[in-house]
């Protein structure tokens, strides 16, 4: 049984939602309440792999960061080390959004090398034709980052999608 | 109580029978009751030894003369009495044969009610307790099955519909069951209580503390007493052992770390254990490698790992000084700790309970070095991606070791590898010179012993302190000795010894030093005949200690001071001549010079020189003077031999002009030059006159 073991942060402003995606794809749970994570979180989850890679098992150490907010911003050492960030915004608080670009530069700054992915969540809020304009309007080009994906932790749309494709890149 | 028929009992027996039937004989009727209670009761109270009378066929035909209700409510009486005496019914014995037909119809009526069951009900009625108890007193096993099957749906409906009373009955029997059941199956109470107990607890001390906290507290109380028990057996085992040559010699290493008594005895109390050991990357918090002891539970690696690496973090954040990068190197629990050690790209961070001793933290840093030594290059520790194949096995076998034998130091056994080789090169790079050098300097103070041997065999030079010393190629004679005859033989017994060796004979020639007094002596002797002979009254002081000699008296001429001095310092022990003249010089001491060839008395010596000596004449009647002329080797000897003696008459004309006795005044002449001037100096001093006091 060969078990890697990889670092991924999640990335945003407050109240985007990081720890109810975790609590999804970890324990497969959501709740409306909102709970504001301190300083950091650790959550763990073992993805099995594909029986034809060398690697069975997947070991994601997912660290919940504390949200970022205008009086304090994300504690650069927390993202040592980390193979891969979830960058998150909550589509129905535009500048959540337009921080997407901060949070790129802050973990690329940190980690060179590592992947991103983008989860725009909440979207069991958005009906169809806002999902479909926000699919298009916003694209990012540089390599290493993946999406945005549009997630809703409530629904569990897209979480493990990302989460997944997410790890299979860092293992590649 | 076995009664035979004809016992007195019988005509009760017989009254009762009347009443179930007036036309039976009493005889008849109490076989018919014997029947009856066999029936009833089957064959549970068979008498022993009997027979069992089975129940005879049933027939049809036989008609009871008494209604339901009547034969009911006698067949009720006719039971009652038969409980009192179901032996004698038992062993009553129905053998007489009279009537036997009538008994048979009776009994088919009987048996006919029997089948109705609301007579049987009537008749069992009041009796079926008693049935049932004697029942189950002769064969519960029978009926335990009956009523097994219903007992459970007996108690639930009877808990539906009342709780309380069933609760009520209860309530006396479960203590006792739980009280049983705690001696037959203790676990199975145990298991099933525990689960509860928690809670049961908590709610407990929530309802009332002060009663829980009374009810633990002889508990606590003891479980404290024992332990600290425990603890003050081991203090006195040590304290015993503190008198003992090993105990003394402990007590002088701790205090020696600066570690009190108490506070090492509390260590030895509490024992130290590791109870796991991670090596967590820095950066990510991932493991790198983990070892637990067995046994104890196993703790969550990569979470702790990722807390500790989070707190880590945090601390670091926080530190005051941003120039200076602090460690958090110990998280302290209540009963354990977590103690860190950190290099570049990893830490070691170990779970221990218990005093961790100093050699812990030596080895933690001994191991953690171990690790970086042997796999720190490549990049293993810095670039490690969670990949654990990546991982060698050599890493938590080191890591064992601190689980194993935490405080078990590693003698640098590895470190003498490469001792011997430093060893060697620094025994070369320095021993060969060092030996090259004192080689040297062995051979050196062999040849100067042999010098110094020699010197002190040469008769002549033993009794001088010589010193020969060795500089490269040279050897050096240093010291003092009376002459230079001995200084050369020095040198020539030296270098007889060492041949190859260049000379370099640096002794001093030293006259040994005078007696003092001799020296004054000859001073004062010297002095006065040279006072006498210059015509001054001259006297002389001999400072010892610093070998001058201070000349006083009358003036003299000075042209003849220096000569005074030189004469002088030529006594051995004079190192210095003072002169302390007063006046003008003596007038005998003055010299008159003449042109060359002439034999006239210039005028400023007649004045200068002349009348100072007519008046110190006059003066000095007593003294006589020898004048004696002098000529320059300018002219022919023959010229020179009568010029001499005609300048000395001269002056003695000229001094005879003045006033002076010629008597005292003798001449003489000569070609040779004056006292203190030689045939180098200038002509003029040689032309001259000079006066000597005659005594």
């Amino acid at each position: 049984m060969v078990t890697v073991s990889k670092k991924i942060c999640m990335v945003g402003d407050f109240g985007v939602g990081k720890t109810s995606l975790i609590r999804r794809f970890v324990d497969r749970e959501f709740s409306d309440r909102y709970l504001s994570t301190v300083g950091v979180k650790i959550s763990r989850k073992v993805i099995p792999l594909a029986p034809a890679a060398d690697i069975d098992e997947l070991k994601l150490l997912i660290w919940d960061l504390e949200g970022q907010t205008k009086f304090k911003a994300i504690t650069p050492t927390y993202l040592q080390g980390s193979s891969g960030v979830l960058i998150v915004a909550d589509v129905t608080r535009p500048e959540t959004i337009s921080h997407i670009e901060d949070h790129l530069q802050l973990f690329f700054g940190v980690n060179p090398g590592g992947w991103v992915a983008i989860a725009l969540n909440k979207t069991d809020l958005l009906d169809s034709d806002e999902k479909a304009y926000l699919q298009t309007s916003l694209q990012f080009d540089p390599p290493h980052i993946l999406g945005p994906y549009l997630t809703s932790a409530k629904t569990g749309d897209n979480v493990d999608k990302i989460f997944t494709e997410l790890a299979r890149e860092m293992l590649s | 109580m076995p009664v035979s028929p004809d016992d007195s009992t019988a005509p009760a027996l017989s009254q009762h029978s009347t009443m179930f039937t007036a036309t039976e004989s009493p005889q008849s009727n109490d076989f018919a009751l014997g029947e009856l209670f066999q029936f009833l009761t089957e064959k549970d109270v068979r008498p022993q030894g009997h027979p069992v009378v089975a129940a005879p066929p049933t027939r049809n035909g036989v008609k009871s003369a008494l209604t339901n209700d009547e034969a009911g409510e006698r067949l009720r009486q006719l039971l009652l009495d038969l409980l009192d005496i179901e032996a004698q019914q038992a062993q009553a014995n129905p053998d007489d044969s009279e009537g036997e037909q009538v008994w048979q119809l009776r009994l088919r009526q009987l048996e006919k009610q029997c089948r109705d069951p609301r007579v049987m009900g009537q008749v069992i009625f009041p009796i079926f307790a008693v049935l049932l108890q004697k029942k189950i007193a002769q064969s519960p096993e029978e009926i335990i099955p009956a009523l097994a099957l219903i007992i459970d749906r007996v108690i639930e409906t009877r808990s539906q519909s009342d709780r309380t009373a069933l609760s009520k009955v209860l309530a006396t029997a479960i203590p006792g069951a739980i009280s049983k059941q705690l001696g037959e199956a203790p676990n199975e109470v145990i298991q099933a209580i525990a689960p509860a107990m928690g809670k049961a607890i908590t709610e407990q001390v929530r309802l009332d503390r002060d009663a829980m906290v009374d009810a633990l507290y002889p508990v606590i109380g003891n479980t404290i007493s024992k332990y600290m028990g425990e603890v003050v057996s081991q203090i006195n085992t040590r304290v015993e052992q503190t008198f003992s040559l090993q105990g003394i010699m402990r007590r002088l290493s701790l205090r020696w770390q600066g570690i009190s008594d108490a506070e090492q005895i509390l260590r030895d109390a509490l024992p130290f254990r590791v109870q796991a050991v991670f090596l967590i990357h820095k950066n990510s918090g991932l493991v790198i490698a983990e070892v637990q002891q067995s046994g104890s539970q196993a703790l969550e690696a990569d979470m702790l790992a990722g807390m500790l690496t989070a707190i880590r973090s945090f601390a670091g954040e926080c530190s005051t000084d941003p120039r200076h990068q602090s460690e958090l190197t110990k998280i302290d629990y209540e009963d354990f700790q977590i103690i860190m050690e950190v290099a570049g790209y990893c830490y070691i961070a170990a779970v221990t309970q218990g005093d961790p001793p100093t050699n812990f933290s030596i080895k933690l840093r001994q191991t953690l070095s171990a690790i970086i030594l042997n796999h720190g290059y490549g990049g293993l520790l810095e670039q490690f991606d969670g990949d654990t194949r990546k991982v060698p096995d050599s890493i938590p076998q080191l890591l064992t070791e601190l689980l194993v034998a935490p405080t078990v130091l590693e003698k640098p056994q590895v470190r003498r590898r490469p001792l011997p080789v430093g060893l060697l090169i620094l025994l070369i790079l320095l021993g060969i010179p060092l030996g090259w050098v004192y080689y040297r300097h062995w051979q050196k103070q062999q040849v100067i012993l042999a010098v110094d041997e020699a010197i002190a065999a040469t008769p002549a030079l033993a009794l001088y302190a010589i010193r020969p010393q060795i500089e490269g190629e040279t050897l050096i004679l240093i010291g003092k000795v009376p002459s230079p005859d001995l200084r050369e033989e020095a040198g020539m017994v030296a270098l007889d010894v060492a041949p190859d060796l260049v000379l370099d004979n640096q002794l001093l020639t030293v006259v040994a030093p005078p007696d003092p007094e001799a020296i004054a002596a000859e001073a004062q002797r010297l002095t006065q005949s040279f006072g006498q002979m210059l015509g001054a009254m001259l006297t002389s002081r001999y400072d010892r200690v610093n070998q001058q000699l201070i000349v006083e008296g009358g003036a003299i001429a000075p042209e003849r001071i220096t000569p005074l001095t030189e004469n002088l310092r030529q006594i051995p022990g004079v190192e210095s001549v003072i002169l302390t003249l007063s006046g003008d010089p003596s007038p005998t001491a003055q010299r008159l010079y003449f042109n060359p060839n002439s034999i006239i008395i210039a005028p400023q010596e007649q004045t200068q020189k002349l009348e100072p000596l007519m008046a110190y004449l006059q003066a000095n009647p007593n003294i006589r003077l020898q004048i004696i002329g002098h000529t320059d080797t300018s002219g022919t000897e023959k010229i020179n031999r009568q010029l001499a003696p005609e300048r000395a008459q001269v002056v003695k004309d000229a001094l005879v002009q003045l006033g002076i006795n010629g008597d005292r005044l003798v001449t003489a002449g000569t070609i040779a030059p004056p006292p203190q001037v030689t045939e180098s100096d200038a002509l003029w001093l040689s032309r001259c006159v000079r006066f000597e006091v005659l005594n």
